[in-house]
């Protein structure tokens, strides 16, 4: 059978003929001794536009139908469908898309996808990851495609990162040797979007520096509560060095203690960023300061660049220097110690504590170890305490954003300044920086920049789809099965407004508890009872969707083919 | 929704209409009821039996290839339109846990793969798809997913080292509409040096080239023989060599151990039902280039002996 249509399907004119064409396709499975081809022509009513044409249209036909009458083996290929358009008969042929074919792999990392050197900017939000969790070498950057698939919660802000603090915390989360799923967690930058309930204080341009985890990304969002916002003089990468060693330090000596004018402190690790950060502000309390650090250099510095008197200087482990500076507190000891030692380190610092003195573990290793400690230390009334900041800010946020505040205003005020030295390295090194961050050799505090134009080893992945929170989506094909998962999909790329259309609409059983579970991640779903082969009722549930919010997509959902054996 | 589940000479005009009724009427509804309506995207996942064309599902197979055509003419309008086509989900919804469906697609060489695999290729009908085909500039209106040949390479093997061998080769895989892909796959085998020799055996294609061949051989005795008692035991060898053929292949379709079928019993008697009995007829046509009806086929009185007798009478 040689079946004409004249739809001019191919050319987008009527998708009519399509029905026959699917028909032949099964019929000919069905019926193996029959013989079908189909040939659809670009014309109305088959008028041709000119005889000529008409004169090449009839010789093919002709053609096709003796093709048609000589047996086939059923072997070879065979083309059993066509489009007549511009004078010649056409076939259709599937061909592969590459670019596609990357959306078939479930992971996307260096080994899949390959990676290039690209610049940071080439791609949107991109971040650190790492192939070979632990292994700093196998750092790579991907797109930051999870960052954008949810709406900016209303108490956020999104900020173009210019500048990344390194802390030590953030090196053992690297490293696997702490558990998180971070690895920055402060940052300065301009912000790009602001979240309703942060409107009063942010604008979108406005510079902003704060505590927020991160994955050295070039966007990150974080909550508004744990940023201030730069002065237009201030140097981001100077103020990007405050916010975790200052809200440590004041939340250890405002907070756990009141750090009094003529105290004595001890600060362990001085010569890092805590260490120097908690100087600073120890100082500005007007307390007595004694420092320790782990090497010659690192007391050489103490004395020089951050003027410390020699005597007030103890090189780490050294119980007879620890001893001549209790002594030098009139042998009362310290009242207050910031410490990161453990071991016998941690039993030593303990015992030069003065009465009611107050030690603050910041190190938490014995602490992270569940090490234990004898009670007897703790006969002279003092005090021991250990945090660590990300859990204070986590547990209590008003906590958190009034630690920030402190910093803020200690900074304004003229209290403290940016950690110094700094060493500033570009985001294209990060890898080297870890590396070398993690011998533990430094002084200061390390940052890094993001220059938009800077070569990182980066994986192209496929584009993700967002959806707007702002949208109605219209899905046709129900509330169970794959329509389900497909609700679920698009609720995770941001879409909050959905409408379901399915003959049953809401009194589908399983319709309550999908509405139910997805209305606390806040996805509304809108069942309507629709019968899709209804004019009328399809007019009717796009005009209801659209009350809802403006419809952007129209999506069908599979229905799936129900395959039955006939019974005999 | 349901679906006409019956070959289309037995398919009524009511069933029909209803066949059509979600995927066609519905899609021209959506589409007459939001022409006005900006929208960004207009999805539509359809199924790939429409490439498969698997027996019983005309009305099924129409009803795809009208949505992926729906999408040029809505392109054609200036209108957003992608048509996503999937194969068989094998881990969400009934169907992925209904048998009748499974063998259908194992037998087939449908691919099937689990939801995430859908959801990912999901993802591209939401993003703009531009297309350089100079010929057919309305071409990325649609995409066709679940046709991977390395995956076509790695199902094959694996049912080679479950020692599954296959009798029958789907039809589609000769459609020239796939034939791209088909090449591939068979380019594949070919250069999947781990079982090279093998591999080649073994592509259903070519085990039904070389039954046809023997079938061919061994015809050709029997025709070519002078009569008498030669000829007869040439027409014997035939007609034991396709009642054998006829079990294996039956046996091969029902996943039965081929010394389960019996041969002095009809194919129906193992099992055979419509569904299957439009592959078989396939097959018959394919192999042994015998014409033969579903009545026939299925007739309980017919054995699978005097059916190879038919087959073989010179």
């Amino acid at each position: 059978m040689l079946w004409l249509t004249s739809t001019g399907m191919v050319v987008g004119r009527s998708p009519n003929g399509a029905v026959v064409g699917g028909l032949l396709r099964t019929l000919s499975t069905e019926s193996p001794t029959g013989r079908f081809c189909s040939i659809d022509l670009d014309a109305d009513h088959f008028a041709l536009a000119d005889s000529q044409q008409t004169g090449g249209l009839v010789r093919v036909l002709a053609e096709r139908e003796v093709a048609l009458q000589q047996s086939q083996d059923g072997k070879s290929i065979e083309d059993r469908e066509f489009a007549w358009h511009s004078g010649c008969l056409w076939v259709c042929r599937l061909v592969p898309e590459p670019a596609l074919s990357s959306y078939a792999q479930p992971l996307v990392t260096p080994t899949t996808h390959n990676t290039e050197l690209l610049p940071l900017t080439v791609q949107g939000p991109v971040r650190a990851a790492f192939e070979t969790p632990g292994i700093l070498s196998s750092l790579y950057f991907r797109p930051y495609t999870e960052l954008r698939q949810q709406p900016l919660p209303h108490d956020w802000i999104e900020v173009k990162v210019d500048t990344v603090g390194l802390n030590w915390k953030d090196l053992l989360l690297a490293t696997g040797r702490f558990d998180g799923n971070n690895v920055s967690s402060e940052f300065a930058g301009i912000i790009t979007q602001v979240g309703v309930d942060a409107a009063s204080r942010f604008a979108v341009g406005d510079p902003v520096y704060g505590l927020g985890r991160g994955h050295f990304g070039n966007y990150t969002r974080v909550p508004a509560a744990f940023a201030r916002k730069a002065n237009p003089e201030d140097d981001l990468t100077q103020v990007v060095t405050m916010p975790v060693v200052y809200m440590t330090a004041v939340y250890a000596f405002e907070h756990l203690t009141r750090l009094r004018r003529g105290q004595s402190v001890l600060i362990q690790s001085a010569s890092g960023g805590v260490g120097l950060g908690a100087i600073q502000l120890a100082r500005a309390k007007g307390a007595q300061i004694f420092a320790m650090a782990g090497s010659q250099e690192k007391l050489e510095f103490l004395v020089e660049t951050v003027g410390l008197p020699p005597s007030n200087v103890i090189a780490a482990g050294d119980v007879a220097g620890l001893n001549r500076a209790v002594k030098a507190t009139c042998n009362r000891g310290f009242d207050v110690i910031l410490s990161t030692a453990h071991g016998d380190g941690l039993h030593d610092t303990i015992q030069a504590l003065a009465p009611l003195g107050h030690l603050i573990d910041i190190g938490r290793v014995d602490v992270e170890d569940a090490k234990s400690v004898g009670l007897e230390l703790f006969q002279k009334s003092v005090s021991f305490s250990s945090f660590n900041l990300a859990r204070v800010v986590d547990h209590d946020p008003e906590l958190g954003a009034e630690l920030m505040a402190a910093v803020d205003d200690h900074y304004r005020a003229g209290h403290i300044s940016p950690i110094h030295p700094l060493a500033i390295t570009d985001i294209a090194q990060l890898n080297q920086t870890l590396l070398a961050f993690s011998k533990g050799k430094h002084v200061g505090k390390h940052v890094v920049t993001f220059k938009p134009d800077s070569l990182v080893r980066m994986v192209q992945a496929p584009p993700a789809v967002t959806f707007d929170p702002e949208a109605c989506y219209i899905i046709t094909g129900g509330l169970s099965g794959l329509g389900r998962s497909i609700i679920q999909w698009m609720g995770d790329r941001g879409a909050r407004e959905l409408v379901v259309l399915s003959r049953r609409g809401p009194s589908a059983p399983e319709a309550q508890t999908l509405i139910d579970t997805l209305s606390k991640s806040d996805i509304h779903v809108h069942p309507i009872a629709c019968d899709l082969s209804s004019e009328e009722q399809v007019v009717q549930a796009i005009k209801q969707a659209s009350m809802i919010r403006p419809v952007k997509v129209s999506f069908t959902a599979p229905c799936p083919t129900r395959i039955f054996p006939s019974t005999r | 929704v349901s679906y006409q589940d019956i070959s289309f000479d037995k398919v009524t005009v009511r069933g029909w209409h209803d066949g059509l009724a979600a995927k066609v009427r519905g899609t021209q509804n959506l589409h007459e009821a939001t022409k006005h309506l900006p929208l960004e995207f207009f999805v539509m996942t359809t199924s790939i039996l429409s490439v498969l064309s698997l027996a019983t599902q005309s009305a099924y197979t129409a009803a795809n290839n009208f949505q992926d055509q729906f999408a040029r003419y809505r392109r054609r309008l200036g209108l957003p339109a992608t048509p996503a086509q999937f194969g068989f989900v094998n881990d969400v919804g009934n169907l992925s846990t209904d048998t009748t469906t499974l063998d259908l697609m194992a037998r087939n060489k449908v691919m099937t793969e689990s939801n995430s695999y859908f959801l990912r290729l999901l993802e591209p009908a939401f993003l703009p798809q531009t297309t350089d085909s100079a010929s057919d500039p309305l071409a990325a209106a649609t995409y066709v997913t679940y046709m991977d040949p390395a995956h076509m390479l790695a199902d094959h093997r694996n049912s080679n080292d479950l020692g599954i061998r296959s009798a029958t080769t789907p039809r589609w895989y000769s459609d020239a509409r796939v034939s791209h892909v088909i090449r591939a796959f068979n380019d594949a085998l070919h250069h999947d040096t781990d079982d090279a020799t093998s591999a080649l055996q073994d592509s259903g294609l070519s085990s039904i080239a070389q039954l046809c061949n023997a079938f061919d051989a061994v015809m050709q005795k029997a025709r070519n023989a002078a009569p008498g008692p030669e000829q007869v035991a040439y027409q014997a060898e035939a007609h034991s060599f396709v009642a054998t053929a006829i079990c294996d292949t039956v046996a091969s379709m029902l996943l039965l151990d081929p010394a389960a079928v019996n041969p002095a019993r009809a194919v129906s008697d193992h099992g055979v039902d419509s569904l299957i009995a439009a592959e078989l007829r396939n097959w018959f046509h394919v192999a042994l280039g015998y014409k033969i009806s579903i009545v026939d086929l299925l007739d309980p009185r017919m054995s699978i002996t005097a059916l190879a007798r038919q087959i073989t009478l010179v």
